[in-house]
């Protein structure tokens, strides 16, 4: 059967509007308008229609994003967002084909925003298609259609700016540092004894560190035409934070390379499942088998940013190992017997963010905080520190600063 | 008599059954005729769901258009008892009589299917829907919340305003009422600022939005995520979400000035928020928790508003169009796909005078005097 699918894509694409599946969709949740409107562009996708194809996913995908905003994310089914995904498929594909109209690029900004906003169908086929689409534009250009103006400065990270001024560490609340214990030993020492510790000499084996050690230069290479997430503002709890999207190369240009005084910050992003070659590049720790979750359940973030990015005192519910790949980051941390000296904000949302900017408390506001103990630490490349569920942690970055962290229970 | 104008998302053939075109940048008419074919009627009025539409030609004929039946494109015309309010629910086609019963109907055939009571047999006045939710009004001022139409006892649950209502409506997730006093109330999820609280918190019951009080309302209408309505000095209050402009408020940072603005609009004014001045560097805002004014071009007065779900139609009482907000689907009848972030009056109306107008999710319905 002869498709109507561009040539390189025939490998990773089903070859007909059968192999979709969109039978075992809920039709009585999506309703049948909109089923029609899926199909329809899908039948048009396999006809070489593509104009007409990309007409319906564009409606696809504009009706699945008031579904996505209405009521909360976390109550959103499913089945919109894996519809989500079936509409950026069809639109990258339809892009594609329609170079005349629009670039490789494009139909790579569509695969992300499904693979950000979408959850996962045939075997995760937008992760699949995004690598042909990147191995095809790397063919021809390598630098998305929009240039940045500025010249590129200071491309390799280097590994201590001579100029970094370093906070200096109470010796009587370092946090301690250990080299790379037992299975065992780490167990009993520090996650039952809920001990936050700094392991040391355990990420030496990953490429990242090694012999595909990440620089700007590198990240580019790799990733520098995919769409990403980016905090703005100073911090979250702040008025003028908010989100936006934009490809890496963009952010690297405007908030790493630039002096930029808006702070930008790729944070809390599952970077690795969107780009799995960079996931190549880590290993995850085997501390992170300890405990009762399932290792599946293992949550890697992407932390990437310039000096300055703050994430304000805060706690999460899972232990954590945060991995300094590239760059310093200052932590401090509370434990939880100290909660009502953190000032925890009230309300649902909230409820696990302090109310005190921890290097600049407002102590008439917050008296309690000062007799709160405390420990603290220059997290250096290399390392990684554990923190236990539930232990408040502040995080500042003192120069580029590039981290993973793992979530596991 | 009326001429019937009709532009944006025609995916389902829900404004030209003829017409395979995705949607409809430029308006274009709609023959509403009666039976007998004897030319245009008046329309009464118009319900758009985002795949269908129900043209009510006279009260007493239906024309229904879009995805019928299981099928796009399709197109019926039936005569039924006559109707005093309509619309699109998950389920189908509601329809308030004349005679104050609220009743489901066969949008193909106009088949009654099923009826809710009303509250101590109170007559119904008005049916609006959001997402999942359905209110009816009754003839005694009381605001009900119909429930699925196919349980055995379909007996309206009263939602408690406290005084007496006159009209309602539904935005995706939060609900406004007007009072005949003037007052506007809101409920429901806020996390947009659609509320009009002050807050992105949600309100389980009606609460009066404060921040109107003093003013007297006299019509109120809901889009997707915001909420706008028009005082009896003909003042425009928007408040909620003002990610594509439909709350006719700034979307990036831009100075204002005579130049600026939207460059689909030859209007000579542009629209200025009452918090900036002419020439200063205008904030973005992206949500409006509290009602604000916008100023209209050339300060006319509205006497009707309606919006879709990202965007927003307002007519003026010298019979022009004004539309802002999404425009995508060319909901904004410029001709253009942009979105506008301030109320432009519609080219293709200024020679015409305007009477109605009742906007779909993504399109809208215009009545154009003959």
């Amino acid at each position: 059967m002869t498709t109507g699918l561009p040539k390189e894509l025939q490998g990773v694409v089903p070859g007909c509007k059968k192999a979709l599946h969109l039978e075992t969709l809920d039709k009585s949740k999506l309703g049948a308008p909109f089923f029609f409107v899926l199909a329809q562009s899908a039948e048009r996708l396999f006809q070489g229609r593509f104009q007409e194809s990309l007409g319906f996913a564009t409606n696809v995908l504009d009706f699945c994003w008031e579904k996505l905003n209405t009521g909360h994310w976390k109550d959103v089914d499913i089945c919109w967002r894996e519809v989500f995904t079936f509409g950026s498929l069809f639109k990258a594909i339809c892009q594609y084909g329609m170079r005349d109209r629009f670039n490789t690029m494009d139909a790579i900004k569509t695969c992300d925003l499904g693979l950000l906003m979408g959850a996962p169908v045939l075997d995760n086929i937008l992760t699949r298609l995004v690598a042909v689409l990147q191995n095809s534009a790397r063919g021809t250009t390598k630098r998305p259609q929009e240039q940045c103006s500025t010249p590129a400065v200071a491309s390799q990270v280097p590994k201590r700016p001579r100029t970094l001024i370093l906070p200096v560490i109470d010796s009587e609340k370092k946090v301690p540092r250990v080299h790379c214990p037992s299975l065992k030993s780490f167990l009993l020492n520090y996650m039952q004894k809920r001990q936050p510790v700094i392991i040391q000499s355990n990420m030496e084996h990953w490429p990242a560190r090694n012999h595909r050690p990440w620089s700007l230069d590198y990240l580019r290479q790799i990733a520098g035409c995919r769409t990403v997430p980016v905090e703005l503002g100073r911090r979250y709890t702040e008025e003028t934070w908010s989100q936006a999207l934009m490809t890496v190369d963009e952010f690297i240009d405007k908030y790493i390379v630039q002096k930029s005084a808006d702070v930008g910050y790729l944070a809390q992003h599952q970077l690795f499942d969107q780009i799995p070659e960079l996931r190549e590049d880590i290993r995850v720790p085997d501390y992170c088998c300890l405990g009762d979750g399932d290792e599946d359940d293992i949550v890697i973030n992407a932390w990437f940013g310039p000096k300055g990015t703050v994430s304000p005192l805060h706690h999460d519910p899972q232990h954590n190992l945060l991995a300094q790949v590239v760059g310093s980051k200052y932590v401090r941390l509370y434990a939880e017997e100290v909660s009502d000296c953190v000032y925890p904000h009230e309300g649902h949302l909230l409820h696990n963010t302090s109310q005190v900017d921890v290097e600049n408390p407002d102590l008439q506001q917050f008296p309690r905080f000062n007799s709160a103990p405390y420990l603290e630490c220059t997290l250096e490349p290399g390392e990684m520190l554990y923190i236990p569920p539930r232990y408040w942690h502040y995080v500042r970055s003192l120069d580029v600063s590039f981290s993973v962290s793992f979530w596991w229970s | 008599m009326g001429k019937l104008y009709v532009f944006g998302y025609n995916g389902f053939g829900q404004l030209r059954p003829d017409r395979s075109d995705n949607f409809l940048v430029h308006p274009v008419e709609l023959e509403a005729t009666e039976p007998d074919g004897d030319g245009d009627a008046l329309v009464a009025m118009v319900t758009a769901s985002w795949s269908s539409a129900a043209i009510f030609a006279g009260k007493t004929v239906i024309m229904t258009q879009g995805f019928l039946n299981a099928e796009s494109h399709q197109f019926r015309k039936f005569e039924t008892a006559a109707v005093r309010s309509s619309v699109w629910t998950a389920d189908g086609l509601v329809v308030v009589r004349e005679g104050g019963e609220c009743v489901q109907v066969d949008p193909c055939t106009g088949q009654q299917l099923g009826r809710w009571n009303g509250p101590d047999g109170a007559k119904f006045t008005d049916v609006v829907c959001g997402e999942s939710t359905i209110l009816a009004l009754t003839d005694t001022g009381d605001v009900t919340m119909l429930g699925d139409v196919q349980s055995i006892n379909p007996t309206p649950l009263p939602v408690h305003v406290g005084e007496n209502v006159k009209a309602v409506c539904c935005g995706k997730e939060h609900s406004l009422a007007l009072t005949v006093s003037g007052r506007v109330f809101s409920w429901g999820n806020g996390s947009r600022g659609q509320l009009g609280h002050g807050t992105t918190e949600a309100c389980n019951t009606p609460q009066v939005i404060e921040a109107l009080e003093g003013v007297t309302m006299v019509t109120i209408a809901a889009g997707g995520w915001h909420s706008v309505s028009v005082s009896a000095c003909g003042d425009l209050y928007v408040w909620g979400w003002n990610e594509a402009g439909q709350l006719g408020l700034p979307t990036s940072k831009h100075k204002t000035g005579p130049s600026d603005g939207c460059t689909t609009c030859t209007d000579k004014e542009p629209s200025v928020s009452d918090m900036a001045q002419q020439g200063d560097n205008v904030a973005e805002v992206l949500v409006q928790a509290t009602p604000t004014i916008v100023d209209l071009p050339t300060g006319q007065e509205l006497s009707k508003i309606s919006c879709g779900s990202r965007h927003t139609a307002a007519l003026t009482k010298e019979g022009q169009l004004l539309t802002w907000g999404w425009g995508a689907y060319g909901q904004l009848g410029n001709g253009q796909t942009e979105r506008c972030e301030v109320p432009c009056t519609v080219e293709f109306f200024k020679q015409r005078r305007v009477t109605d107008v009742w906007c779909g999710p993504w399109n809208v319905f215009v009545q154009v005097d003959k």
